[in-house]
């Protein structure tokens, strides 16, 4: 049954959705401002005047120089991509190889302490980084992992937040299915990949789709345990642009955006379908 | 592990665009990655460095120069002769007796001439003058001899005078000397008037009358004897008054005369002229009869030849001889930058002549030489070459103490400050980067090569960049040159 909305209504979810987009429509009409142009915009953060920031929404000179400026002038921004896409590789495969089974065995497995052990998991998902950091960073220089990529990608790759996720996506399997191949004579690692993951899927998915969307913009973990400026991801190189590279910066971002944004529409379905069947009760 | 990848695979199979698509960007993204590095590194400057060494900073100095004389004759010629030839040039070996140069023999016989009459009207006026200085001369003795002998009268006829008055006085002395008495005239007297009055016998009255008549005459008598003494006394003063002035005037006379008449120095003067005249005249005889050719008197080279042919002689040299007995000095001029570097006393290393015959010498002076700078002068020590042969000096000099020297390449200035740019690695994005850090620095010293640092500012680990192939300035991204 379709709901229909009416007019006001758009009017003002589509006002509201403007507004929200608004930020990445500076960010995009930012990026195709010339220096000058940009340099008499933002002349008061500059501290070359006292009045407010007068930023056009359209430019008056559009140029790509920004972006050739990305593309061929700065070949540092290929490192720190290349960086960002590491982390997010590693940690995403970690999440596949050490999250994955964690969440098949506690949606479809029943053992001692589990309970504990999931309420664990779930403590653990809501602590916010600056509670473990310390003890994190412990560990690390222990480990001789501070100021390597490492550092960042295997505290990521054992988080619990995805397991969450695809535990979600696990128990929405029906448990007949099952019982009904264990029946057929199927083992543990023939459900699990016959019938778990394909029909898990979609939680395993989302899962890794906001994965995607946290370590590719990752801030806090390489702040505090990444030194050398080599190993920087995109998240702590953009902050770094002076504001005197303003058109660099804005268009460097609009480039970051883009990874995200396909993964996201790639994605989407999956999301969405993850989200759906977490909610979906037997 | 296996269904894992193939669940990947039926992913991307199922998934042709997505395959596509991420394929392409990793191949764009390679791309892009190796054109901005490329573009990156062609643009950075590539420098070359050096560390900076201790040592101390040799100076070297270089000049060029020639072989000049110890010692430098002049010939002089005769004042107002004209030079008809000169035999000789500017850096010619000369001997004893090599003519140098010859006047002009019409000019010296008209200038003998004219010298032999002026000693001839000098020899005139010489003569003249000492027949009248004999003439004078007499007229003086005898007015002397004159005066003399009228001093020598005076003198007698004055003793005369005076022997004559005395001899008044004495006799109107005696005269009165000789006057009788009172009594004795009154007794005569009174015996004479006895006579002439009757009875014979005078009476009181008669005697008194007569007393007093003998007392005036007596006195009278003796009174003009008196006078006559007196007169006499007076006449004598009066003659030795007169007798005395005439001699003082007798003697004075004598004395004018026999006072020095005034000295007359012309005779002498045109004596010493006619001296000077003849030896004058004795000189261009002698000039004329060698042909009025000049010759060396010494062995050496003509330094310089300061007369043109036709030219007179005039007050100075004619031309100047480098004396080759006397040896030679190296002269070189250099600038005031190089004179800090050199110093009375120090060794330099010559290469004089066209085969470049290398020999040492000290530097005995150095002397402003104007605008130019300073003039060297070098004392060989052996004798080698020819005066005037040009060659080289170097001298090099040590700096006592050691320092921290860099290449003067690497040696900039701003704004009157000097500093050097040092590399130093930093940690960028893109990994280890060479980075241009700026260093000031205070220059002690330097030569054409090196510059001598203050210490402090640098040290031997640090890498001083000496050039680069483009402008760069602190905190550029460089590279280093392989070497």
């Amino acid at each position: 049954m379709k709901h229909e909305i009416k007019t006001g209504g758009v009017l003002a979810l589509f006002g509201v959705a403007l507004l929200i987009c608004l930020p990445v429509f500076l960010l995009f009409c930012g990026s195709l401002q010339g220096g000058d142009e940009l340099k008499s915009e933002l002349a008061p953060i500059l501290g070359e005047g006292m009045d407010t920031i007068d930023f056009h929404l359209f430019p008056a000179y559009p140029t790509l120089v920004h972006y050739l400026e990305v593309f061929f002038d700065r070949p540092e921004f290929y490192t720190v991509l290349f960086n960002s896409f590491w982390i997010v590789t590693g940690t995403l495969l970690g999440h596949l190889i050490f999250g994955l089974p964690s969440a098949w065995a506690f949606a479809r497995f029943e053992f001692p302490g589990k309970r504990i052990l999931f309420f664990l998991y779930v403590v653990l998902m809501m602590l916010p980084f600056s509670v473990t950091m310390l003890s994190q960073y412990l560990v690390l220089n222990r480990l001789a992992l501070l100021d390597s990529l490492w550092g960042i990608i295997l505290p990521g790759a054992f988080s619990t937040f995805p397991v969450f996720i695809m535990y979600r996506g696990f128990t929405a399997i029906p448990k007949g299915m099952l019982e009904a191949a264990r029946i057929d004579g199927a083992g543990e690692w023939q459900l699990f990949f016959h019938i778990g993951l394909p029909l898990g899927y979609s939680g395993v998915a989302s899962a890794l789709v906001l994965g995607f969307l946290e370590y590719f913009s990752l801030i806090e973990q390489p702040l505090a345990f990444l030194k050398e400026r080599a190993l920087w991801p995109l998240s702590l190189y953009l902050p770094n642009i002076g504001l005197s590279d303003a058109g660099y910066a804005f268009a460097a971002s609009v480039i970051t955006l883009l990874p995200a944004l396909a993964v996201f529409a790639l994605g989407r379905d999956y999301l969405e379908k993850g989200i759906v069947a977490a909610g979906m009760k037997e | 592990m296996e269904k894992i990848v193939k669940a990947i695979q039926t992913f991307f199979q199922k998934n042709k665009k997505a395959k596509k698509a991420a394929v392409i960007l990793c191949v764009l993204l390679l791309a892009g990655s190796l054109i901005s590095r490329g573009i990156y590194t062609a643009v950075l400057p590539r420098v070359g460095t050096e560390r900076p060494v201790y040592r101390n900073l040799e100076h070297q100095v270089f000049g060029e120069g020639r072989l000049v004389a110890n010692k430098e004759v002049s010939v002089y010629g005769e004042d107002g002769l004209r030079v008809a030839y000169i035999l000789v040039k500017e850096g010619q070996e000369v001997e004893p007796g090599t003519p140098l140069l010859q006047y002009d023999l019409e000019d010296l016989g008209e200038l003998i001439e004219e010298v032999r009459l002026e000693e001839e009207r000098l020899n005139i006026q010489i003569e003249t003058l000492e027949y009248n200085q004999g003439l004078s001369q007499k007229e003086r003795d005898k007015g002397r001899a004159r005066a003399a002998e009228d001093y020598q009268n005076t003198q007698q006829e004055n003793a005369s005078d005076a022997a004559r008055a005395q001899e008044t006085i004495a006799k109107a002395q005696n005269e009165l000397d000789s006057y009788p008495t009172w009594e004795t005239y009154l007794a005569d007297y009174l015996k004479a008037h006895q006579k002439t009055v009757s009875g014979n016998t005078l009476s009181e009255i008669d005697r008194a009358l007569l007393e007093k008549t003998a007392r005036e005459e007596w006195e009278q008598g003796r009174q003009i004897l008196i006078d006559q003494v007196l007169a006499k006394q007076e006449a004598a003063d009066n003659i030795s008054g007169q007798n005395g002035e005439s001699l003082k005037q007798a003697k004075r006379a004598l004395e004018d005369a026999l006072a020095n008449s005034p000295k007359d120095s012309s005779l002498s003067l045109l004596r010493l002229e006619r001296e000077v005249v003849s030896k004058e005249l004795a000189l261009y005889e002698q000039i004329a009869k060698e042909e009025g050719i000049v010759r060396a008197e010494l062995a050496g080279t003509v330094t310089t030849i300061l007369i043109e042919e036709s030219g007179r002689v005039a007050d100075r040299p004619l031309m100047k001889i480098g004396d080759r007995a006397a040896g030679f000095y190296f002269e070189s001029v250099i600038g005031r930058e190089e004179r800090k570097q050199v110093s009375v006393g120090d060794e330099a290393q010559l290469t004089i002549g066209a085969d470049k015959k290398r020999i040492t010498g000290e530097i005995i002076s150095i002397e402003e030489n104007g605008q130019e700078g300073y003039l060297l002068t070098i004392s060989p020590t052996e004798d080698v070459g020819s005066l005037g042969e040009e060659g080289e000096m170097k001298v090099v000099r040590q700096e006592a103490d050691r320092c921290l020297t860099v290449p003067l390449t690497a040696l900039r200035q701003e704004n009157g400050n000097k500093f050097v740019l040092v590399i130093e690695e930093r940690q960028t994005i893109l990994g280890t980067e060479w980075i241009a850090v700026k260093r000031n620095v205070q220059v002690r010293s330097q030569n054409s090569t090196y510059a001598a640092l203050e210490s402090g500012s640098l040290s031997e680990e640090d890498q001083v960049i000496t050039d680069a192939t483009k402008p760069m300035g602190e905190g550029d991204v460089i590279r280093l040159i392989e070497p």
